[in-house]
């Protein structure tokens, strides 16, 4: 199956069988509940603003299939309920009052999202859509109300619950998450009647904690009045001290995440492989890989039949070349050598790559300084200890990676693939946090190097080219200077890696969106890797780099260039030139309206063709019919 | 292609004292031309050996004073006579002299090209240079070197220099060695040439690129720094993984009395549909689908041509910030070299100024490339500083590829530090682990740095084409064993 057929996304080197292994695995599974409040409240306005008139409800719903459309591809895998509550209709397993759970065909309320999910949730509110308004089939009223025993809230927890009784914890994580603007649901009852409902509803949030569910809220607050946690939320979700002031300000931020989330495709933590890493004769521990970085894929490609739409299924066969018979898999494989084939069995080649057990081997240590920029072929594994096999594993690792780093050393080390040997080099790297947990984990990575085969001496064999005579300039101290005023001005703010979207990626899962959900127009990806041109047009960055310039080209560096180019051009535009002029002329000889009229134009030769197209700048590659075809769509025939 | 036939002569000291090393020079040479026989056919080849019992070169018979410099095989297209005669080469006697096998090779390639083919002829020392070389009739050893250099250079001859000394040398044969090397330093300042000194075996084996690939641009253009400053700059790749040779299928269906039979096989791919296995779809009534959630969208490719990314070819600078911002381990793929347009002072000038700039303050550049119009895709990456330290090579960059937000995924380990301490070295172990990485140093100031990436050559290669050979002559030979490094 082809992963990639543009070859988009494929650097010169992949196929590891490292990173094949990788894409097979199944990311970790998630079931979440969105229990919506549908409450007349909840379709109060955002604000005053009369140009943003967006209700409570729609924000929450945005939120929502904004998430949807990020996760059906990131980790499709994942189950999604949608529940309504404080509705005027009712439709659950366990026929309670209040509640709506709103689900399309084809699919269980609790199960992957599909595209016709997201679609037709995300225009629920809107007046014209297939399955008629929010308003006429499911309806907004109050749930809870003086007088009543209803308690939509504990219906809602109770179908959520329900909902998500599939699934041992263990391997699934299960949510609930609340979307309201109501902070004191029961404000308004009294009494008796008040603390019972009270009770009984976080008794049944505190049941289905125990279950192994979480239960978050994610208030939409009222603006200039905040969203008060500690009316009622705090108990139902157990906040205790602190937490109560924090809620808050991080329950806004989760929301934010929720529709700015970066559309990418989520990997479960997973281990590569288990390697035994031999330190020196007779001592050995065990280590774990892991892939953290990794070229993302746009996700696997099916070939269809374009008529009925069904998935295909490739067959390979082998057919012998002289003969045409078929083969069954051969047994052996040839290179031609000294004029004739050398054959091999596959077991001998395997033989052959096989010069190690599998494992790390350590072969010494050198400075960081001598693992240079040009040492790297392939993006770096992760390795962590482990003490699971061999005890001792971490305590070992741990003491040869504080040496490396107090050292400022890297290891060298012969990582012996079944395949694909290596000469590696071990990266100490201690472990980073910052505010939002940890950036760098405590470990080392693994860089594969490349042996004297792989690297190329660009520098000298370009240099042989063109042999300068007189040596080679290199920059005077004052240009030096000017360069180093040109990069402390141009320094990037609180640049960090991977800080960019990858601009084509993005815009594969915008189209695959679009074409899904049958969106009208393209969305409009922006690529962040431009540069700032605002940035770049402040006026001490624009002198740095005029400077700069002045001082590597001299004064009239753009002088120079224009009159260059007009008084000579380059070779090549200048023989262009010249055979379009000879184009032109010959092409004069000819009645060109006259012969296509008189069908004479096959009785041209394909040079004498090629003098028209050439002449009025038209392609002139193809067979003679195809040349005789533009010349006639050009004459307007 | 007129650049395809390149010539080599081989010049190898076969004298007493590198008879220990010679095993490994046979091995080295036999690889080298190997690869030209299954890479760069019509590439040509001469071995000329030194120190030997015997004399035999033409300028031995026209002029006189080349005594023990052996012609082993005359200049000739690579074939697989060659091979075996570097595969036993004959020990000679003589400490060799260099100088003279210098000119006799220099001679052999005037003879052959006379004023074509310049570029494209090498010289290939290889030499312990332990042995003292003979005065010259008139002036100084080093007015004799600048000759003979000022001559390669004016007929296009590149030097390549070999230097194998595996135990240092004691006092007595000091001074000799230290003139041999200042004469061969002598003549890398005038010729393109490249001197490289090993210690061991295994680094010998790297130490002649044994495969000729002609380097190709991956882009020509300018390097954008703002929207009025532009650097013209070629981009070649700098490493790239050499593979497994692709070993074709063999098919042995063809009669044996068939001797023109290629033996191929051809692979041959049906698509059929799922529910109906008899059907085979025709490749134009096949179409791509991409999984969103568990339905698959199809997408024709002229619809997807139509509204994918298409970014501007160019190469535009985002700013700079320390090296010490991007860790080694975010490089993602090979790496590229950034070169100042040949012949162009203005770029090399201005690649020089920004290299040094950048090595003085640790700074590095973001890149954002599109290679080629049409690409389709983006790429991010760091620009690093390549000051060269020869005075005709100009200055250049190293270009790395830097993952986007996508391609990182973040995992959490628990931190060492809480770890149960029985889990964590104290401090006589911790000593003990100083102690050991301080010991197995792979670069000690005393000697070369061991190991080198430049020098280490890939073993699986190296055994696949020594088995070749093997096989070649003995059918059914089995793999040789492997000896670890």
């Amino acid at each position: 199956m082809n992963l990639d057929p543009q070859g988009l996304f494929r650097d010169h080197s992949d196929s590891d069988d490292e990173f094949e292994l990788e894409k097979e695995k199944d990311p970790s599974k998630e079931m979440v509940v969105y229990l919506i409040d549908a409450s007349p409240k909840m379709f109060d306005l955002v604000g005053n603003d009369e140009d943003k008139s967006q209700t409570y409800f729609h924000a929450a719903i945005s939120s929502i299939s904004q998430s949807l459309k990020t996760q059906i591809i990131g980790k499709s895998s994942d189950e999604v309920a949608i529940c309504f509550f404080n509705t005027k209709e009712k439709k659950n397993l366990q026929d309670l009052n209040g509640v709506f759970v709103f689900n399309v065909n084809d699919r269980e309320f609790l199960d992957q999202p599909t595209a016709k999910l997201i679609k037709e949730f995300s225009c629920i509110e809107a007046l014209r859509n297939l399955a008629g308004t929010f308003m006429s089939n499911i309806g907004s009223q109050y749930g809870i109300i003086p007088g009543s025993r209803e308690n939509s809230l504990y219906s809602a927890l109770w179908v959520a619950q329900a909902l998500l009784r599939k699934g041992s914890p263990k391997y699934v994580s299960k949510r609930i998450l609340v979307f309201t603007n109501e902070d004191n649901p029961f404000g308004n009852i009294t009494g008796a009647a008040k603390t019972d409902m009270i009770r009984t509803t976080v008794q049944r949030a505190y049941d289905a904690q125990e279950m192994g569910i979480s239960i978050e809220i994610l208030p939409l607050s009222i603006p200039n009045e905040p969203f008060n946690v500690s009316h009622f939320y705090a108990d139902l979700i157990g906040l205790e001290g602190d937490e109560v002031a924090q809620f808050l300000p991080s329950a806004v931020e989760r929301l934010e995440d929720m529709t700015d989330q970066l559309t990418k495709r989520i990997f479960k933590k997973r281990i590569v492989r288990t390697i035994s890493f031999s330190i020196a004769e007779g001592i050995n521990i065990e280590v774990n890989t892991y892939a953290l970085i990794r070229p993302a894929l746009p996700g696997s490609v099916t070939w269809l039949d374009s008529v009925t739409n069904l998935s295909l299924k490739a067959e390979r066969s082998f057919i012998c070349a002289d003969t045409g018979a078929l083969v069954h898999e051969p047994p052996k494989r040839f290179h031609p050598y000294k004029n004739e084939n050398v054959k091999f069995s596959v077991d001998e080649l395997s033989e052959i790559k096989r010069i190690s057990n599998g494992h790390l081997c350590l072969l010494g240590f050198k400075p960081l300084d001598l693992l240079k920029d040009y040492h790297n072929l392939k993006p770096s594994t992760f390795i962590f200890p482990t003490d699971e096999a061999i005890i001792g594993s971490t305590k070992i690792f741990i003491a040869l990676h504080r040496s490396m780093l107090q050292l400022k050393r890297f290891a060298l080390a012969f990582y012996g693939g079944s395949a694909n040997p290596r000469l590696v080099a071990l990266v100490a790297q201690d472990g980073v946090t910052s505010s939002s947990g940890q950036v760098e984990p405590p470990g080392m990575h693994m860089i594969y190097l490349p042996f004297s085969d792989d690297i190329r001496h660009v520098e000298e064999a370009v240099q042989l080219q063109t042999t300068a005579d007189a040596g080679v300039p290199h920059a005077t101290d004052d240009q030096i200077k000017k360069a180093s005023v040109l990069m402390k001005r141009m320094e990037l703010k609180d640049f960090s890696v991977c800080q960019f979207a990858n601009p084509a990626l993005q815009r594969h899962y915008g189209i695959l969106q679009a074409l899904a959900l049958g969106e009208d127009e393209m969305p409009d990806i922006k690529d962040e890797t431009l540069p700032d041109e605002d940035g770049m047009a402040r006026p001490t960055i624009v002198n740095a780099l005029e400077d700069f310039k002045i001082a590597v080209y001299g004064e009239n560096h753009d002088l120079e260039e224009v009159s260059s180019k007009k008084s000579s051009g380059t070779d090549a535009s200048r023989k262009r030139k010249a055979m379009v002029e000879a184009a032109v002329e010959s092409a004069a000889n000819h009645d060109w309206a006259d012969l296509a009229d008189n069908g004479k134009l096959k009785d041209l030769t394909v040079p004498e063709l090629k003098n028209y197209l050439t002449a009025h700048n038209i392609p002139v590659t193809g067979k003679k019919e195809a040349l005789i075809s533009r010349i006639l769509t050009h004459l307007g025939r | 292609m007129a650049r395809s036939k390149e010539a080599l002569v081989l010049l190898l000291d076969v004298g007493p004292s590198m008879h220990s090393i010679l095993p490994e020079v046979e091995k080295l040479c036999t690889m080298l031309v190997q690869k030209k026989l299954m890479f760069n056919k019509n590439h040509e080849v001469g071995v000329v050996l030194f120190g030997t019992e015997e004399t035999k070169n033409e300028l031995e018979k026209e002029v006189g004073g080349y005594e023990n410099v052996f012609v082993l095989r005359d200049i000739k297209v690579v074939d697989a006579d060659v091979v075996d005669i570097l595969h036993n080469i004959p020990r000679g006697k003589f400490p060799g002299d260099f100088v003279d096998a210098i000119v006799v090779g220099i001679d052999m390639l005037i003879k052959k090209f006379g004023e074509t083919n310049k570029g494209k002829q090498c010289l290939c020392l290889v030499t312990n240079a332990q042995c003292p070389t003979k005065d010259p009739y008139e002036g100084t050893k080093e007015d004799q070197v600048d000759k003979i250099s000022s001559n390669m250079k004016a007929h296009g001859i590149k030097f390549d220099c070999v230097v194998i000394r595996e135990n240092p040398v004691e006092s007595a044969g000091k001074s000799v060695i230290d003139e041999n090397d200042h004469l061969l330093n002598q003549f890398s300042k005038n010729t393109i040439s490249k001197i490289v000194h090993v210690d061991s075996p295994l680094a010998l084996l790297g130490a002649l690129r044994t495969r000729s690939i002609s380097p190709v641009t991956v882009f020509r253009g300018d390097l954008e720094l703002g929207s009025t400053m532009k650097i013209k700059v070629w981009v070649y790749k700098k490493t790239s993984e050499e593979k497994f040779p692709a070993l074709k299928k063999y098919s042995d269906k063809a009669p044996s009395s068939d001797k023109y039979a290629t033996h191929e096989v051809k692979v041959d791919f049906e698509y059929r549909s799922k529910e109906d296995p008899d059907k085979v779809v025709p490749p134009e009534q096949r179409i791509k689908g991409y999984r969103y959630g568990p339905q698959v969208i199809p997408i024709s490719s002229a619809e997807w041509d139509s509204v994918k990314l298409k970014p501007d070819k160019g190469v535009k600078l985002l700013g700079f910030t320390d090296s010490s911002n991007i860790k080694r381990h975010y490089y993602m793929k090979d790496v590229y070299t950034f070169i100042p347009e040949p012949g162009n002072r203005k770029a090399i000038v201005a690649v020089s100024a920004i290299a040094r700039a950048m090595k003085e303050l640790n700074k590095v550049a973001i890149l954002r490339c599109v290679w080629k119009q049409g690409q389709g895709s983006v790429v991010i990456g760091i620009l690093s500083p390549n000051v060269s330290c020869m005075d005709n090579i100009p200055d250049s960059f190293y270009f790395n590829i830097l993952p986007f937000a996508e391609d990182v995924r973040e995992f959490q380990f628990p931190s060492f530090s809480r770890f149960p301490a029985t889990w964590l070295p104290n401090a006589h172990q911790q000593e003990a682990s100083d102690n050991f990485v301080r010991m197995l140093d792979l670069a000690p100031s005393d000697r070369e740095e061991m190991l080198k990436p430049e020098f280490t050559p890939n073993p699986v290669l190296e055994r696949f084409y020594r088995y070749l050979d093997l096989k070649s002559k003995q059918p059914d030979a089995s793999v040789p064993p492997w000896t670890a490094p």
